[in-house]
């Protein structure tokens, strides 16, 4: 018998078996994946010879079969201690979850390899994915792994490199005039029309458990504790659901003492829908129908996680906070002048939110604070080079040059 | 009365045991979700609503391709023809 347990519907508790079941067919609400907790042996000292990928924590991921699991080698990336940047904003032990060094440049090659695996699973034969242009790369690139057909449903406006970077692979790239939501709501429409496996909707349930490998790996890297404070970039919330659940998964099988961190919610202002709700103190997502924000791998202007994600905050005792264009540019480059990390605007976004939280006295000097990084700026240049200086054009004598550097 | 198709998601229609394309006669959609909680049972307008009557923020309704939290929400008028999906919302990831 699997490692898997059942799935649970996250309102009403509902069970189901483990089938292709991508919300509560009795109150609509979304489903977990639980496993056989007691039956999983990881002990500290287990780990250090697995696999450096994410399918290291295999008894942890929905996947049965370990012959169907796509390997990209993706995840595992470096946990790196922020010395420079933490001296510049104040902090003495700032951490950055590197993600940007993943296969295809994003976090997206965790839920998107556990969404493909399983698609194999189940017997598929095409693939998807509704995306702002990281999945799209990633979902591509597992179903070519895998020798599956593969539909990526965009918006109009993705940055051109993520376009490109997802033609590569060879799927078949359709993109929707309008929004982010409206692509969405198309590839809904076409998974339940042609039986296409599309990663974040219909195979959802079992795609965002990839994403918990962020926190499995954060909890390891720090030796077996979870950092006071998480800032993320969100989207529509379910990689920080997914890193919570995660962490609690990590306490219930004994390898945590707790996992109680504090989150911080980070969006692009013109596209933060969580945030207002939590300044509101609502439980009441206020959709944006035309997101505009530098950040645009987060323009969902309807988070389908956003409800969780305000529970999730509220309950650890975290923070909202939205971020100008301007901000976000400010973050990305002291993250790359201090740490030498090119990150896409998304972590701009995160830096731009720690930097809100030290000046409003949210964060301590010598708290653990672990910023997600989860895009690689090579994704977003375009929308960056307005931003940069022009470089110094000399003529070829050293004189020229010598006027230029610092002696 | 204007006639109109509705488009389920299939777990949902399963669970129901109806087809996942139904006709149905209504004005609006407030109109619309009442005629299918009379013809499939309370239980299904109790899914579609929340217990203040408004749309419940774990599904989408879409008109014509348009999502109805930006027309007017339950007040949403139908005219004969229009296709109305329901989708869980689920988005991004």
């Amino acid at each position: 018998m699997g490692k898997t347990s059942h799935l649970e519907c996250r309102e009403c508790n509902k069970h189901y078996p483990l089938e292709r079941l991508y919300f509560c067919p009795e109150c609509l609400g979304p489903l977990d994946v639980k496993y056989k907790y007691d039956e999983i042996k990881w002990t500290k000292s287990s780990l250090e010879d697995a696999a450096r990928n994410l399918w290291r924590y295999f008894d942890l991921l929905p996947i049965e079969d370990k012959s169907k699991v796509v390997n990209i080698e993706a995840g595992f990336t470096p946990l790196i201690k922020a010395t420079r940047l933490g001296k510049v904003l104040g902090l003495k032990n700032l951490y950055i979850k590197n993600d940007t060094v993943n296969p295809t440049f994003s976090f997206k090659d965790r839920p998107a390899g556990v969404g493909i695996s399983k698609a194999l699973e189940f017997g598929l034969k095409a693939v998807g994915c509704a995306s702002t242009g990281n999945l799209a790369a990633a979902t591509a690139a597992y179903a070519a792994k895998s020798g599956l057909r593969c539909y990526i449903f965009v918006p109009k406006g993705v940055e051109p490199e993520k376009i490109g970077h997802a033609l590569i692979y060879s799927p078949t790239v359709i993109e929707v005039n309008g929004s982010y939501d409206t692509a969405n709501r198309i590839a809904a429409q076409a998974a339940e029309a042609y039986d296409i496996g599309v990663v974040n909707i219909n195979l959802r349930t079992y795609y965002v458990e990839g994403s918990k490998t962020l926190g499995f790996e954060i909890a390891e890297q720090l030796n077996w504790q979870t950092p006071d404070h998480i800032v993320t970039p969100v989207g529509s919330g379910a990689m920080l659901h997914a890193i919570s659940k995660g962490l609690g998964e990590l306490e219930r099988i004994g390898l945590l003492n707790s996992s109680k961190v504090k989150f911080t919610a980070a969006q692009g202002k013109g596209c933060a829908p969580i945030v207002d709700a939590f300044r509101k103190g609502s439980d009441f997502i206020e959709p944006v129908e035309h997101p505009n924000t530098l950040a645009k791998s987060l323009a969902i202007g309807e988070p389908g996680d956003g409800l969780y994600v305000l529970r999730k905050l509220r309950e650890s005792g975290g923070y909202a906070e939205d971020v100008s264009d301007s901000e976000i540019v400010d973050g990305i480059k002291i993250l790359a002048k201090t740490e030498g990390i090119f990150s896409e605007p998304a972590g701009g976004v995160v830096i731009g939110a720690l930097k809100r939280l030290i000046d409003e006295g949210k964060v301590d000097s010598d708290e653990t604070v672990v910023c997600l990084i989860t895009g690689s700026g090579l994704k977003a240049t375009e929308s960056l080079t307005p931003y940069l200086p022009q470089p110094l054009s000399v003529e070829p004598e050293l004189e020229t040059v010598a006027q230029l550097v610092v002696r | 009365m204007a006639e109109v198709t509705v488009t389920l998601p299939t777990p949902l229609a399963a669970s129901l045991g109806v087809n996942k394309e139904i006709k149905i006669q209504a004005l609006n959609l407030r109109e619309l979700i009442k005629s299918l909680g009379e013809r499939y049972g309370a239980k299904l307008t109790q899914k579609l609503l929340d217990q203040q009557g408004r749309l419940n923020p774990i599904i989408n309704i879409y008109v014509n391709g348009k999502n109805i939290r930006y027309t007017g929400e339950l007040e949403t008028t139908l005219k004969e023809g229009d296709k109305v999906s329901i989708l869980p919302a689920v988005a991004g990831g």
